[in-house]
């Protein structure tokens, strides 16, 4: 009986020894704890709970000790990375994260934001273009203050993109550029995008308002022009062709998208839109947001980069809101009026939501005004420039 | 590894730079296409518009109408006759004789042109959140 309570004891002991319990520090506590208030954020306070939820619950995974389900010494060298290794000894999140690792969920991604996309408002407007152009200065002005703050190229590049406010695009560039030597994750850049994104209602309207004045708030734009169904056709056909000939590393981000569109102006392929916007769509949110989640470890968040990042995301958010507004501002001047300067706010891609700002907050002037399809131009043009800028950083940044 | 202040710049002229190069290169072929597309749909609409319309019959309750404002399109032509058609309706019930002279959307630049059912209706379903 003795030596039956000795074998007991022993495989007790055995088992705590070698339980994940013993395992714990004190940094995958705080970990966990980062990861509960993200889960909180994302379900009490629904800040885009669909990436940010995945990504929390992904960094609780990576960060309970012994789960071996992300190994990050296995993408330790962006520029050698052994996929036969990752396939034969990687944990589940390693074989997930080789869908962000080899740029292929991101642009999955935009597939179905194309398919989501009405492009009439732009193409009514083209001008648009321009405000969406200029609030991508967010991201290159931000550069400059990373590379101040001593982050090497491909991390200030990494987190310029946030200013971009589209997470896919941020994800596919700081995934190509980020290695193990990194002080910053991909996960790093998604948990600050996603935030910040969802967080635009609140940071835009004071900059809205503190570079416009009431008079241009209350500007009544001319309604839009219909746009026929050939010309929703050709515009993602010729978009895919001039970009993909200017910069070819924005083709994976800007040809998806625009297919994802032409399927759906074509109006001959429902099954396919059904699917790239349902099914695909969810399935990829899924596989993107909790494998992204597990690189957050925390060596790669317990760092005062981390809190640098969080800093300069706001930074390019705001800059980028800043330059979309003051070109409005000049459009409105050249136009004589015909321009209200709150649609150049929605120059940054977080689309729809920068675009009903927007709208807020001219309402807030004009209950009668209606900004919400102006804004939309600026909106879906800030997915294509960001875009644009994620390839043109791709291209320069090694 | 801290970057050179010279690939710093670079980096942000050059971005700055093909992004507006880029997206200027998609407004000029916007623009165009716009442009050859609207004018081939009024071409079309003014084909419509120059085939005479089919002898009608008179109406039973005669209104006076002259149009100020020359419409341009078969749509023009069907508000208009929507429109008469209620003042006439009016004119019968009042006993009273009724004359369209002009039919003009009434534009008020502090708000937009919509009616106030169409207003409530927008911004039903436009409220942002």
């Amino acid at each position: 009986m003795g030596e039956v309570l000795q074998i007991f004891a022993d495989t007790l002991k055995d088992l705590a020894a070698t339980s994940g319990f013993a395992s714990l520090n004190w940094q995958s506590c705080v970990m966990i704890l980062i990861s509960f208030v993200f889960m909180y954020l994302a379900i009490a306070k629904k800040f885009e709970p669909l990436l940010l939820l995945p990504i929390a619950f992904g960094m609780l995974l990576t960060n309970l000790p012994l789960t071996a389900m992300y190994t990050p010494d296995l993408y330790a060298d962006p520029t050698n990375i052994d996929f036969g290794k990752i396939l034969h000894e990687g944990g589940l999140l390693d074989i997930l994260y080789l869908g962000v690792k080899l740029q292929i969920f991101p642009p999955l991604i935009f597939l179905g934001i194309g398919t989501m996309t009405d492009f009439a408002p732009l193409i009514s407007n083209p001008k648009s273009f321009l405000l969406g152009a200029a609030a991508q200065a967010g991201i290159f002005i931000t550069f400059i203050g990373a590379a101040m703050l001593g982050f090497s190229e491909a991390e200030a590049a990494s987190i310029a993109i946030i200013g971009g406010a589209d997470g896919p695009t941020a994800i596919f560039v700081s995934s190509k550029l980020l290695g193990g030597d990194a002080t910053i994750s991909t996960g790093t850049i998604a948990l600050a995008a996603y935030t910040y994104m969802a967080l635009v209602p609140i940071i835009q309207p004071p900059i809205m308002k503190a570079l416009t004045t009431k008079k241009e708030r209350l500007i009544v734009m001319e309604t839009l022009r219909p746009v026929g169904q050939t010309e929703k056709i050709i515009f993602p056909i010729a978009v895919t062709i001039i970009i993909a000939l200017l910069i070819p590393s924005a083709a994976p981000l800007v040809g998806m998208l625009m297919l994802g569109n032409l399927l759906k102006e074509s109006g001959v392929c429902d099954r396919l839109v059904k699917t790239a916007q349902n099914e695909l769509m969810n399935i990829i949110t899924i596989f993107l947001g909790v494998s992204v989640g597990a690189t957050t470890t925390a060596d790669k968040i317990i760092t005062p980069e981390f809190a640098k990042v969080i800093v300069l995301g706001v930074i390019a958010f705001s800059i980028g809101t800043a330059a979309g507004l003051l070109f409005g501002k000049i459009m409105c001047k050249v136009t004589g009026g015909k321009v209200n300067p709150l649609i150049g706010s929605a120059g940054v891609s977080a689309v729809p939501m920068a675009a009903r700002v927007s709208q807020k907050v001219g309402a807030q002037e004009n209950p009668t005004n209606f900004l919400l399809m102006h804004a939309m131009g600026p909106n879906v043009a800030g997915v294509i420039g960001s875009a644009v800028a994620a390839g043109v950083l791709l291209s320069i940044v090694k | 590894m801290q970057i050179e202040w010279t690939k710093v710049w670079a980096v942000v002229i050059t971005g700055l730079v093909v992004v507006f190069l880029a997206l200027v290169l998609l407004i000029i072929f916007v623009t165009l296409f716009g442009k050859i597309f609207q004018s081939s749909s009024k071409k079309s609409n003014d084909k419509k518009n120059s085939t005479p319309p089919a002898p009608q019959k008179p109406a039973p309750v005669e209104v006076n109408a002259t149009k100020e404002t020359v419409a341009s399109d078969s749509e023009d032509d069907n508000i208009i006759a929507v429109i008469s058609a209620a003042v006439a309706m009016m004119a019968a019930k009042d006993g009273k004789n009724y004359a369209v002279k002009s039919i003009k959307r009434a534009i008020n630049k502090s708000r937009s042109s919509r009616s106030v059912w169409g207003a409530a209706g927008q911004r039903e379903n436009t409220r942002p959140f």
